[in-house]
């Protein structure tokens, strides 16, 4: 246990926490602070802990955490505002948000621009997708209605540049949608939940969907499912759709978080409720995908340094970029950095170890 | 080539790296890993975060 939060510090922190490239991890309190209105905070790996703002009534409250663009300065939003925090942890507020209801986290797309969701606001106050640049300018790209109404909406950008997310209420069934989005706002329904064609479907998505290393969607809902406690279900961009876990009171129930993808394949998250002790527990899902190599960045010059994350690196005797050889250093089973090879074209990273040869998940993108 | 046509083939390359390996058929496997106890944290919820 790294940290124990007090009033003063922080109170009820419900969001997630993001890895800055300084080793630090960032995340938000609902509560606690000066102002008992919730803080920005970050903590390294020993538990220090340093509060980066206090919220205050003007600010308004948040549930979601920052997170860190490509210029390396956190972007979160609080109430009906955008905020960013500099590296140097100078806060700014940044820009007012088309809704102040349950403001998503922050996305940062492949066009370089800020994307999240509003819960009221827009054209009918049932919500937004809104696009925001770094220094601030705020465009609505999709208004959410009286049928999908924005509560609790998730977005994510898919391999395919469109953006992916769900709706926690509406839809044809009042209980939840899975919606596409393309970046210039033309939304289309891909699951309407409790959908009869799929008997003891789920209900009220609240998690982000996840895509796998096999392109498809991955998610959860925090109801409905044989048991009553919410599925795994699993979506393809096109909509093709398959419940693929019911949760139960005795292994873990209500999913509320948003599920990740290790590079050994499986699928990990957490349930809210149930377990032995009924207080929930985290889980695995063993899709049978197989390991890859996640890169970091995905985008990068010859002469770049590439980090690269997966298993059983030791004794690796190759890395190349879509053929190409690369010069690199094992760090450790886990962790080894790569130099992007010069005439390099954009493609898969392969890396070759006694186990076999990882590939990765991402195509990385040689910069012209 | 252009910046526009450039992110377009980052795209249509990124599709095809994933949906390189759509069709398999998996075996699936649900495991709880760690039971809360309200020592170590009770109620995980990141409010879909």
């Amino acid at each position: 246990m790294l940290h124990n939060f007090v009033r003063t510090d922080g109170q009820r922190p419900y969001s997630g926490l993001t890895l800055g490239t300084d080793g630090d991890f960032y995340g938000t309190t609902y509560l606690g602070g000066t102002e008992n209105l919730g803080t920005v905070f970050k903590i390294a790996a020993n538990g220090s802990l340093t509060t980066l703002r206090n919220f205050t009534r003007t600010d308004g409250r948040t549930e979601a955490p920052p997170i860190q663009a490509a210029d390396g300065d956190f972007y979160g939003t609080v109430g009906g505002t955008a905020y960013k925090i500099a590296q140097s942890g100078a806060f700014t507020s940044l820009a007012s948000l088309p809704g102040a209801s349950q403001p998503s986290p922050l996305l940062q797309a492949t066009d370089g621009n800020l994307y999240g969701t509003t819960a009221n606001g827009g054209k009918s106050d049932h919500g937004t997708v809104f696009k925001m640049t770094p220094d601030g300018t705020v465009t609505v790209i999709f208004n959410f209605d009286a049928r999908v109404p924005g509560d609790l909406a998730t977005l994510m950008q898919g391999s395919d540049g469109n953006f992916y997310g769900t709706t926690y209420g509406g839809g044809d069934n009042k209980f939840g949608t899975v919606f596409k989005s393309t970046p210039t706002g033309a939304v289309t329904v891909l699951h309407n939940f409790s959908d009869p064609n799929y008997p003891n479907d789920g209900a009220y998505p609240v998690a982000e969907l996840l895509q796998a290393s096999d392109g498809n969607f991955y998610g959860a809902t925090a109801e409905g499912g044989s048991k009553g406690y919410g599925i795994i279900f699993e979506i393809t961009s096109f909509g093709g759709y398959s419940i693929l876990y019911n949760f139960d009171l005795p292994t873990g129930s209500q999913p509320s978080a948003t599920p990740m993808q290790h590079t050994n394949g499986k699928i990990y998250g957490l349930a809210y409720g149930g377990g032995t002790k009924s207080l929930g527990v985290a889980y695995s899902f063993d899709l049978g995908l197989p390991p890859f190599a996640r890169l970091l960045p995905v985008i990068g010059k010859a002469g770049e340094t590439v980090e690269i994350l997966g298993q059983g690196f030791t004794g690796t005797t190759a890395v190349s970029f879509n053929g190409a050889a690369a010069t690199f250093n094992v760090v450790s089973d886990t962790y080894l950095t790569a130099t992007v090879p010069s005439g390099a074209t954009s493609g898969v990273v392969s890396v070759t170890t006694p186990g076999g040869v990882l590939n990765s998940n991402q195509a990385f993108q040689v910069k012209p | 080539m252009t910046t526009s046509s450039f992110y377009k083939w980052v795209l249509t390359a990124a599709l095809a790296v994933t949906v390189a390996s759509a069709g398999t058929s998996y075996s699936q496997t649900y495991t709880d890993l760690f039971n809360f106890d309200g020592i170590h944290g009770a109620t995980p919820s990141s409010a879909g975060f």
